[in-house]
């Protein structure tokens, strides 16, 4: 005889994403009172092939568009009386769904561009980064199942289409160009802090 | 207190994202909706994990 759990979904589905966002929350705390910041870098230098292979793809397209395509979906046929929803099913959510994958992608690069340069990675890493978000942009495309059973998600495709990973080298092209650009020469302006025990620094 | 603090927020954060990593690999790797995968999707990820390891220890 198999025992039946019961599993109560309600307080898991209300605490976990009060949890998730309490966590977010106190990130910033956390970066400026304790050494997280520092022990994450050395922790990425040190590992850095768990992180920067798969990684880029899966927090671009599985945690930031998946999330953000499905918190879309969600609101979308709110913002819609029923008797356009077919139509808006048919043509606007397609559209929604390109757009929020080339937007993960364009940030995607951008961003993981500038986080291997934080970490203090070679350039090959910032390589084998662009190639994972270029291919699984390619490869990875939006899926719809309208109908009475309504479902969504993300899907892969047999065939690459090549344009989707424009978004990606635009990232890391605009991440470059302003890392090499002319003006890159900083200037401090700053004044040299005071000694305590110079007493030509006394100057009331 | 606080090296303890930074410490668990450092392995909750990586823990998310080695999960996400980890669905993410099976979801590329073996295709999605019954479509089946190609052999570049399937071979992605161990080629540039292969890559990156061998530049990782070389450059240390």
């Amino acid at each position: 005889m198999i025992a039946q759990i019961h599993i109560p979904l309600l307080p898991i589905l209300i605490a976990a994403p009060v949890l998730g966002l309490l966590f977010l929350a106190s990130l910033p705390w956390v970066a400026r009172r304790t050494d997280f910041l520092s022990i994450t870098r050395e922790h990425l230098r040190r590992f850095a092939p768990l992180y920067f292979v798969v990684g880029p793809s899966a927090i671009t397209y599985f945690a930031v568009c998946g999330t953000v395509s499905a918190i879309a979906a969600i609101i979308f046929p709110f913002a819609h009386n029923n008797m356009s929803r077919d139509y808006v099913i048919q043509h606007g959510i397609f559209t929604m769904f390109h757009w929020i994958e080339y937007a993960s992608s364009f940030l995607g690069a951008y961003a993981f561009a500038w986080l291997i340069r934080w970490v203090g990675l070679s350039w090959v890493w910032t390589g084998i980064s662009v190639v994972s978000l270029s291919v699984s942009a390619a490869y990875r495309t939006a899926r719809l199942d309208p109908g009475p059973n309504f479902s969504t998600g993300p899907q892969i495709l047999l065939s690459a289409e090549w344009l989707d990973a424009i978004p990606v080298i635009l990232g890391l092209g605009i991440f470059l160009l302003q890392r090499t650009g002319p003006n890159k020469t900083v200037v401090d302006n700053r004044l040299p802090a005071p000694s305590r025990n110079d007493p030509l620094d006394y100057n009331p | 207190m606080k090296g303890f603090v930074a410490r668990f927020y450092l392995v909750t954060v990586l823990a998310g994202v080695l999960v996400t990593e980890l669905a993410w690999a099976v979801l590329i790797s073996t295709g999605h909706n019954n479509q089946g995968s190609s052999l570049v999707t399937r071979l992605l990820f161990p080629v540039l994990f292969l890559v990156g390891t061998v530049n990782h220890f070389r450059s240390r």
